[in-house]
Protein backbone atom coordinates (compact mmCIF):
# COMPACT_ATOMS: atom_id res chain seq x y z
CA UNK A 1 0.00 0.00 0.00
CA UNK A 2 2.32 2.29 0.69
CA UNK A 3 4.65 1.87 -2.70
CA UNK A 4 1.02 1.64 -5.09
CA UNK A 5 -1.40 3.60 -2.78
CA UNK A 6 -0.88 7.38 -4.25
CA UNK A 7 -1.02 5.57 -7.70
CA UNK A 8 -3.43 3.76 -7.37
CA UNK A 9 -5.36 6.64 -5.62
CA UNK A 10 -4.81 9.10 -8.56
CA UNK A 11 -5.70 5.96 -11.20
CA UNK A 12 -9.32 5.95 -9.30
CA UNK A 13 -9.87 9.59 -9.40
CA UNK A 14 -8.95 9.71 -12.94
CA UNK A 15 -11.93 7.51 -13.70
CA UNK A 16 -13.95 8.34 -10.85
CA UNK A 17 -13.29 12.49 -10.51
CA UNK A 18 -14.48 12.68 -7.15
CA UNK A 19 -11.91 12.29 -4.23
CA UNK A 20 -14.01 11.07 -1.76
CA UNK A 21 -15.07 7.99 -4.05
CA UNK A 22 -11.62 7.77 -5.27
CA UNK A 23 -10.38 7.36 -1.68
CA UNK A 24 -12.75 4.79 -1.29
CA UNK A 25 -12.46 2.94 -4.52
CA UNK A 26 -8.41 2.55 -3.64
CA UNK A 27 -8.70 1.40 -0.22
CA UNK A 28 -11.68 -0.77 -2.26
CA UNK A 29 -8.26 -2.08 -4.11
CA UNK A 30 -6.25 -2.85 -2.03
CA UNK A 31 -8.73 -4.97 0.10
CA UNK A 32 -9.26 -6.96 -3.09
CA UNK A 33 -5.85 -7.46 -3.66
CA UNK A 34 -4.70 -8.76 -0.83
CA UNK A 35 -8.27 -10.87 -0.17
CA UNK A 36 -7.24 -12.00 -4.00
CA UNK A 37 -3.38 -12.47 -3.51
CA UNK A 38 -3.94 -16.48 -3.44
CA UNK A 39 -5.33 -16.05 -6.92
CA UNK A 40 -2.25 -13.88 -8.33
CA UNK A 41 -0.27 -15.24 -11.21
CA UNK A 42 3.48 -15.47 -10.52
CA UNK A 43 4.05 -14.61 -13.67
CA UNK A 44 2.44 -11.05 -13.80
CA UNK A 45 4.00 -8.30 -12.43
CA UNK A 46 2.17 -6.79 -9.38
CA UNK A 47 2.20 -3.57 -10.55
CA UNK A 48 0.18 -4.62 -13.75
CA UNK A 49 -2.52 -6.57 -11.95
CA UNK A 50 -2.82 -3.67 -8.82
CA UNK A 51 -3.51 -1.32 -11.53
CA UNK A 52 -6.20 -3.82 -14.04
CA UNK A 53 -7.78 -3.88 -10.17
CA UNK A 54 -8.17 -0.56 -9.99
CA UNK A 55 -9.03 -0.12 -13.80
CA UNK A 56 -11.64 -2.66 -13.27
CA UNK A 57 -12.96 -1.54 -10.01
CA UNK A 58 -13.24 2.21 -10.99
CA UNK A 59 -15.17 0.89 -14.27
CA UNK A 60 -17.89 -0.94 -12.16
CA UNK A 61 -18.57 1.31 -10.31
CA UNK A 62 -19.00 4.22 -13.23
CA UNK A 63 -21.04 1.61 -14.44
CA UNK A 64 -23.20 1.39 -11.48
CA UNK A 65 -23.30 5.20 -10.87
CA UNK A 66 -24.64 5.67 -14.55
CA UNK A 67 -27.11 3.15 -14.00
CA UNK A 68 -28.40 5.17 -11.31
CA UNK A 69 -27.91 8.56 -12.78
CA UNK A 70 -29.84 7.41 -15.63
CA UNK A 71 -32.48 6.32 -13.02
CA UNK A 72 -32.94 9.77 -12.43
CA UNK A 73 -32.79 11.14 -15.89
CA UNK A 74 -29.36 12.71 -15.38
CA UNK A 75 -26.05 12.15 -17.10
CA UNK A 76 -22.71 12.15 -15.52
CA UNK A 77 -21.80 15.99 -16.93
CA UNK A 78 -22.81 16.93 -13.47
CA UNK A 79 -19.88 15.52 -11.98
CA UNK A 80 -17.76 17.09 -14.29
CA UNK A 81 -19.27 20.48 -13.70
CA UNK A 82 -18.70 19.96 -9.75
CA UNK A 83 -15.55 18.98 -10.73
CA UNK A 84 -14.71 21.58 -12.74
CA UNK A 85 -16.67 24.15 -10.37
CA UNK A 86 -14.25 22.53 -7.85
CA UNK A 87 -11.20 23.34 -9.60
CA UNK A 88 -11.91 26.42 -11.31
CA UNK A 89 -10.05 28.60 -9.30
CA UNK A 90 -7.12 26.47 -10.13
CA UNK A 91 -7.32 25.69 -13.66
CA UNK A 92 -6.25 29.21 -14.44
CA UNK A 93 -2.47 28.36 -14.27
CA UNK A 94 -1.94 26.22 -17.58
CA UNK A 95 -0.74 22.96 -16.05
CA UNK A 96 -4.23 23.08 -14.63
CA UNK A 97 -5.72 23.75 -17.72
CA UNK A 98 -4.08 20.97 -19.31
CA UNK A 99 -5.15 18.78 -16.52
CA UNK A 100 -8.72 19.97 -16.72
CA UNK A 101 -8.88 19.33 -20.15
CA UNK A 102 -7.78 15.68 -19.76
CA UNK A 103 -9.88 15.26 -17.26
CA UNK A 104 -13.14 16.22 -19.20
CA UNK A 105 -12.29 13.78 -21.97
CA UNK A 106 -14.25 10.94 -22.62
CA UNK A 107 -13.49 7.66 -19.91
CA UNK A 108 -11.54 5.43 -22.71
CA UNK A 109 -8.86 8.26 -23.73
CA UNK A 110 -8.74 10.15 -20.22
CA UNK A 111 -7.73 6.17 -19.18
CA UNK A 112 -4.65 6.12 -21.82
CA UNK A 113 -3.75 9.12 -21.23
CA UNK A 114 -3.51 9.13 -17.69
CA UNK A 115 -1.54 5.44 -18.19
CA UNK A 116 0.68 6.87 -21.19
CA UNK A 117 1.92 9.95 -20.04
CA UNK A 118 1.85 9.77 -16.14
CA UNK A 119 2.04 6.44 -14.64
CA UNK A 120 4.58 5.79 -18.36
CA UNK A 121 3.21 2.47 -19.31
CA UNK A 122 3.85 1.33 -23.07
CA UNK A 123 1.42 -0.40 -25.22
CA UNK A 124 1.99 -3.98 -23.83
CA UNK A 125 1.44 -2.87 -20.34
CA UNK A 126 -1.39 -0.30 -20.65
CA UNK A 127 -3.00 -3.30 -23.09
CA UNK A 128 -2.71 -5.76 -20.29
CA UNK A 129 -4.29 -3.34 -17.73
CA UNK A 130 -6.83 -2.52 -19.66
CA UNK A 131 -8.05 -5.73 -21.70
CA UNK A 132 -7.64 -4.01 -24.49
CA UNK A 133 -5.78 -5.05 -27.98
CA UNK A 134 -2.68 -3.10 -27.90
CA UNK A 135 -4.37 -1.70 -31.39
CA UNK A 136 -7.11 -0.43 -29.91
CA UNK A 137 -4.87 1.30 -27.18
CA UNK A 138 -2.86 2.63 -30.06
CA UNK A 139 -6.10 4.02 -31.63
CA UNK A 140 -7.38 5.26 -28.35
CA UNK A 141 -3.84 6.77 -27.57
CA UNK A 142 -3.96 8.42 -30.84
CA UNK A 143 -8.07 9.93 -30.66
CA UNK A 144 -7.21 11.09 -26.90
CA UNK A 145 -4.14 13.24 -28.29
CA UNK A 146 -6.21 14.66 -31.07
CA UNK A 147 -9.31 15.44 -28.84
CA UNK A 148 -6.94 17.32 -25.98
CA UNK A 149 -5.38 19.02 -28.79
CA UNK A 150 -8.77 20.11 -30.03
CA UNK A 151 -10.05 21.16 -26.23
CA UNK A 152 -6.97 23.29 -25.61
CA UNK A 153 -6.87 25.01 -28.76
CA UNK A 154 -10.24 25.74 -27.92
CA UNK A 155 -9.48 26.86 -24.66
CA UNK A 156 -6.45 28.80 -25.89
CA UNK A 157 -3.95 27.21 -24.59
CA UNK A 158 -2.68 25.73 -27.90
CA UNK A 159 -2.38 27.55 -30.63
CA UNK A 160 -4.04 25.87 -33.45
CA UNK A 161 -2.16 25.17 -36.39
CA UNK B 1 0.68 30.09 -27.07
CA UNK B 2 2.07 26.67 -26.86
CA UNK B 3 2.96 24.09 -29.24
CA UNK B 4 1.06 20.80 -28.92
CA UNK B 5 4.20 18.91 -28.59
CA UNK B 6 5.02 20.94 -25.92
CA UNK B 7 1.74 20.55 -24.57
CA UNK B 8 2.48 16.52 -24.48
CA UNK B 9 6.24 17.10 -23.18
CA UNK B 10 4.31 18.77 -20.38
CA UNK B 11 1.56 16.61 -20.51
CA UNK B 12 3.47 14.07 -17.36
CA UNK B 13 3.88 17.23 -15.22
CA UNK B 14 0.96 18.19 -15.34
CA UNK B 15 -1.25 15.15 -14.48
CA UNK B 16 1.10 14.53 -11.57
CA UNK B 17 0.19 18.28 -10.47
CA UNK B 18 -3.58 17.82 -10.98
CA UNK B 19 -3.33 14.88 -8.77
CA UNK B 20 -0.10 15.68 -6.41
CA UNK B 21 -2.77 16.43 -3.45
CA UNK B 22 -4.03 13.11 -3.62
CA UNK B 23 -2.51 10.80 -1.04
CA UNK B 24 -3.09 7.26 0.24
CA UNK B 25 -3.04 7.96 3.87
CA UNK B 26 -2.01 6.73 6.70
CA UNK B 27 -5.71 6.22 7.95
CA UNK B 28 -6.74 4.86 4.52
CA UNK B 29 -4.24 1.84 4.99
CA UNK B 30 -5.22 1.17 8.39
CA UNK B 31 -8.80 1.14 7.42
CA UNK B 32 -7.76 -1.01 4.79
CA UNK B 33 -6.03 -3.16 7.39
CA UNK B 34 -8.92 -2.75 9.66
CA UNK B 35 -11.16 -4.20 7.42
CA UNK B 36 -8.66 -6.75 6.34
CA UNK B 37 -8.61 -7.90 9.76
CA UNK B 38 -12.51 -8.28 9.79
CA UNK B 39 -12.50 -10.02 6.62
CA UNK B 40 -9.76 -12.60 8.54
CA UNK B 41 -11.67 -12.98 11.75
CA UNK B 42 -14.88 -13.26 9.48
CA UNK B 43 -13.36 -15.85 7.26
CA UNK B 44 -12.04 -18.15 10.05
CA UNK B 45 -14.51 -20.12 11.39
CA UNK B 46 -16.62 -20.12 8.34
CA UNK B 47 -13.31 -21.75 6.72
CA UNK B 48 -13.32 -24.02 9.70
CA UNK B 49 -16.80 -24.65 9.32
CA UNK B 50 -16.55 -24.96 5.80
CA UNK B 51 -13.56 -27.70 6.34
CA UNK B 52 -15.38 -29.62 8.80
CA UNK B 53 -18.66 -29.43 6.52
CA UNK B 54 -16.16 -31.03 3.70
CA UNK B 55 -15.00 -33.39 6.58
CA UNK B 56 -17.76 -34.42 7.72
CA UNK B 57 -19.37 -35.30 4.28
CA UNK B 58 -15.83 -36.95 2.77
CA UNK B 59 -16.39 -39.26 5.71
CA UNK B 60 -20.42 -39.96 5.34
CA UNK B 61 -19.55 -40.38 1.43
CA UNK B 62 -16.22 -42.93 2.38
CA UNK B 63 -18.48 -44.46 4.93
CA UNK B 64 -21.44 -44.55 2.16
CA UNK B 65 -18.59 -46.31 -0.24
CA UNK B 66 -17.17 -48.68 2.51
CA UNK B 67 -20.70 -50.27 3.04
CA UNK B 68 -21.47 -50.83 -0.40
CA UNK B 69 -17.77 -51.79 -1.18
CA UNK B 70 -18.18 -54.38 1.85
CA UNK B 71 -21.76 -55.27 0.99
CA UNK B 72 -20.81 -55.72 -2.85
CA UNK B 73 -17.91 -57.62 -1.71
CA UNK B 74 -20.61 -60.31 0.68
CA UNK B 75 -22.89 -60.35 -1.74
CA UNK B 76 -20.16 -61.12 -4.95
CA UNK B 77 -17.24 -62.09 -3.14
CA UNK B 78 -18.05 -63.42 0.15
CA UNK B 79 -20.63 -65.04 0.97
CA UNK B 80 -19.53 -67.40 3.84
CA UNK B 81 -19.91 -64.55 6.13
CA UNK B 82 -22.15 -65.66 8.95
CA UNK B 83 -25.33 -63.86 9.70
CA UNK B 84 -27.44 -63.91 13.02
CA UNK B 85 -29.75 -66.69 10.97
CA UNK B 86 -27.50 -67.98 8.65
CA UNK B 87 -24.32 -69.97 10.19
CA UNK B 88 -21.65 -71.30 7.44
CA UNK B 89 -20.74 -74.84 8.04
CA UNK B 90 -18.29 -75.44 5.30
CA UNK B 91 -17.09 -74.15 1.54
CA UNK B 92 -15.43 -76.23 -0.96
CA UNK B 93 -14.62 -74.74 -4.36
CA UNK B 94 -15.49 -77.65 -6.84
CA UNK B 95 -15.62 -77.86 -10.45
CA UNK B 96 -18.62 -79.03 -11.32
CA UNK B 97 -18.83 -78.24 -15.01
CA UNK B 98 -15.52 -78.78 -16.03
CA UNK B 99 -14.61 -75.08 -16.39
CA UNK B 100 -12.93 -72.93 -15.43
CA UNK B 101 -13.39 -70.79 -13.35
CA UNK B 102 -14.68 -73.07 -10.20
CA UNK B 103 -17.89 -73.45 -8.52
CA UNK B 104 -18.33 -73.32 -4.96
CA UNK B 105 -20.51 -75.20 -3.01
CA UNK B 106 -21.08 -74.25 0.81
CA UNK B 107 -23.38 -75.54 3.31
CA UNK B 108 -25.39 -73.51 5.76
CA UNK B 109 -27.35 -74.04 9.40
CA UNK B 110 -30.61 -71.87 9.48
CA UNK B 111 -31.92 -70.76 12.41
CA UNK B 112 -35.57 -69.88 11.61
CA UNK B 113 -37.06 -67.46 13.60
CA UNK B 114 -39.20 -69.72 15.91
CA UNK B 115 -35.28 -70.97 17.56
CA UNK B 116 -35.77 -74.33 15.00
CA UNK B 117 -32.57 -74.94 13.05
CA UNK B 118 -32.70 -76.18 9.36
CA UNK B 119 -30.01 -77.22 7.00
CA UNK B 120 -29.12 -75.90 3.33
CA UNK B 121 -26.69 -76.37 0.81
CA UNK B 122 -25.61 -73.29 -1.86
CA UNK B 123 -24.28 -73.67 -5.06
CA UNK B 124 -22.98 -70.72 -6.30
CA UNK B 125 -21.20 -69.91 -9.93
CA UNK B 126 -18.73 -67.47 -10.13
CA UNK B 127 -17.99 -65.01 -13.73
CA UNK B 128 -14.61 -64.24 -15.26
CA UNK B 129 -14.42 -61.63 -12.62
CA UNK B 130 -14.64 -63.83 -9.72
CA UNK B 131 -18.06 -62.47 -8.78
CA UNK B 132 -20.55 -65.17 -7.30
CA UNK B 133 -23.92 -65.89 -8.10
CA UNK B 134 -26.47 -68.71 -6.47
CA UNK B 135 -27.29 -71.28 -9.39
CA UNK B 136 -29.31 -73.57 -6.75
CA UNK B 137 -30.17 -73.97 -3.12
CA UNK B 138 -30.45 -77.24 -1.57
CA UNK B 139 -32.24 -77.65 1.94
CA UNK B 140 -30.93 -80.49 3.77
CA UNK B 141 -32.79 -83.08 6.23
CA UNK B 142 -31.19 -84.08 9.04
CA UNK B 143 -29.67 -81.51 12.47
CA UNK B 144 -25.95 -81.70 11.58
CA UNK B 145 -24.19 -81.70 8.11
CA UNK B 146 -21.23 -84.06 6.94
CA UNK B 147 -18.27 -82.70 5.68
CA UNK B 148 -18.83 -81.91 1.96
CA UNK B 149 -17.28 -84.70 -0.64
CA UNK B 150 -15.99 -84.37 -4.07
CA UNK B 151 -16.61 -87.40 -6.35
CA UNK B 152 -15.01 -87.47 -9.97
CA UNK B 153 -17.75 -88.35 -12.12
CA UNK B 154 -16.90 -91.12 -14.62
CA UNK B 155 -17.14 -90.49 -18.40
CA UNK B 156 -18.20 -86.74 -17.94
CA UNK B 157 -16.70 -83.16 -17.58
CA UNK B 158 -16.55 -82.05 -13.92
CA UNK B 159 -16.90 -83.48 -10.65
CA UNK B 160 -20.02 -84.12 -8.71
CA UNK B 161 -20.14 -83.09 -4.96
CA UNK B 162 -21.76 -84.79 -2.13
CA UNK B 163 -24.08 -83.42 0.40
CA UNK B 164 -24.84 -85.14 3.27
CA UNK B 165 -26.39 -84.56 6.59
CA UNK B 166 -27.57 -86.87 9.50
CA UNK B 167 -30.24 -86.69 12.24
CA UNK B 168 -27.26 -87.40 14.30
CA UNK B 169 -29.01 -91.03 15.06
CA UNK B 170 -28.76 -93.73 12.14
CA UNK B 171 -29.66 -91.42 9.27
CA UNK B 172 -27.85 -89.76 6.86
CA UNK B 173 -29.76 -87.72 4.10
CA UNK B 174 -27.44 -86.89 1.12
CA UNK B 175 -27.81 -84.80 -2.22
CA UNK B 176 -24.99 -85.51 -5.27
CA UNK B 177 -24.78 -82.67 -6.79
CA UNK B 178 -23.81 -82.88 -10.30
CA UNK B 179 -23.96 -80.72 -14.01
CA UNK B 180 -25.55 -81.77 -17.19
CA UNK B 181 -26.08 -79.70 -19.79
CA UNK B 182 -25.91 -76.70 -18.74
CA UNK B 183 -27.68 -77.01 -15.53
CA UNK B 184 -27.36 -78.20 -11.98
CA UNK B 185 -28.28 -81.86 -11.38
CA UNK B 186 -28.98 -82.93 -7.93
CA UNK B 187 -30.07 -87.15 -6.99
CA UNK B 188 -30.88 -86.74 -4.24
CA UNK B 189 -31.47 -89.62 -1.27
CA UNK B 190 -31.06 -91.39 2.05
CA UNK B 191 -29.29 -93.90 3.16
CA UNK B 192 -29.80 -95.37 6.56
CA UNK B 193 -26.82 -98.28 7.78
CA UNK B 194 -25.16 -97.46 10.62
CA UNK B 195 -24.57 -95.61 13.35
CA UNK B 196 -23.73 -92.34 12.26
CA UNK B 197 -20.78 -91.62 15.45
CA UNK B 198 -18.82 -94.18 13.80
CA UNK B 199 -17.96 -92.22 10.85
CA UNK B 200 -15.55 -90.10 11.76
CA UNK B 201 -14.31 -89.44 8.31
CA UNK B 202 -16.72 -89.48 5.94
CA UNK B 203 -14.64 -88.36 3.25
CA UNK B 204 -13.64 -92.18 2.70
CA UNK B 205 -16.95 -93.34 2.81
CA UNK B 206 -18.47 -94.58 -0.67
CA UNK B 207 -21.69 -93.32 -0.89
CA UNK B 208 -21.51 -94.83 -4.26
CA UNK B 209 -23.48 -96.33 -5.63
CA UNK B 210 -26.26 -95.41 -4.54
CA UNK B 211 -30.17 -95.96 -5.45
CA UNK B 212 -31.21 -92.62 -6.84
CA UNK B 213 -34.79 -92.84 -6.58
CA UNK B 214 -35.08 -89.12 -8.62
CA UNK B 215 -33.52 -86.36 -10.48
CA UNK B 216 -33.98 -82.64 -9.73
CA UNK B 217 -32.60 -80.14 -12.56
CA UNK B 218 -32.04 -76.63 -12.01
CA UNK B 219 -32.93 -73.70 -14.03
CA UNK B 220 -30.46 -73.13 -16.69
CA UNK B 221 -27.06 -71.67 -15.39
CA UNK B 222 -27.36 -68.20 -16.47
CA UNK B 223 -24.33 -67.11 -15.13
CA UNK B 224 -21.85 -65.04 -18.00
CA UNK B 225 -18.32 -67.12 -17.77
Amino acid sequence: MRRYGDQVLRLAYSYLKDVEEAKDAAQEVFLKVFLSLPKFRQEEMPYTWIYRVTVNLCRDRLRKKKHFLWQFLEDDSGLVSSLNTEDQALAKLEEKEIFMAVMSLPEKYREVIFLYYLYQFNINQISAITGAGKALVKTRLHRARKKLKKLLTANGVVESA
Amino acid sequence: MRKMDDIFEKLPHALEDGLKDLKFTEEMRQNVLSQLNKAATKAGPQKKKHFWQVAVALIVLLGCIGVAGLWSTYRNLAPPVTSPNFTEIEALDIDLDGKEPLELVNTWRVREPDRTESLMAIVWTRNARGQLSVVSTHPMEGQEFLPLVVLPAPRRQGNLVVIASTDGEKQIFYSILGYENGRVVEYPGKYIEYPVKKMRNPREINLVPVIIDHKIIYANWEVEK
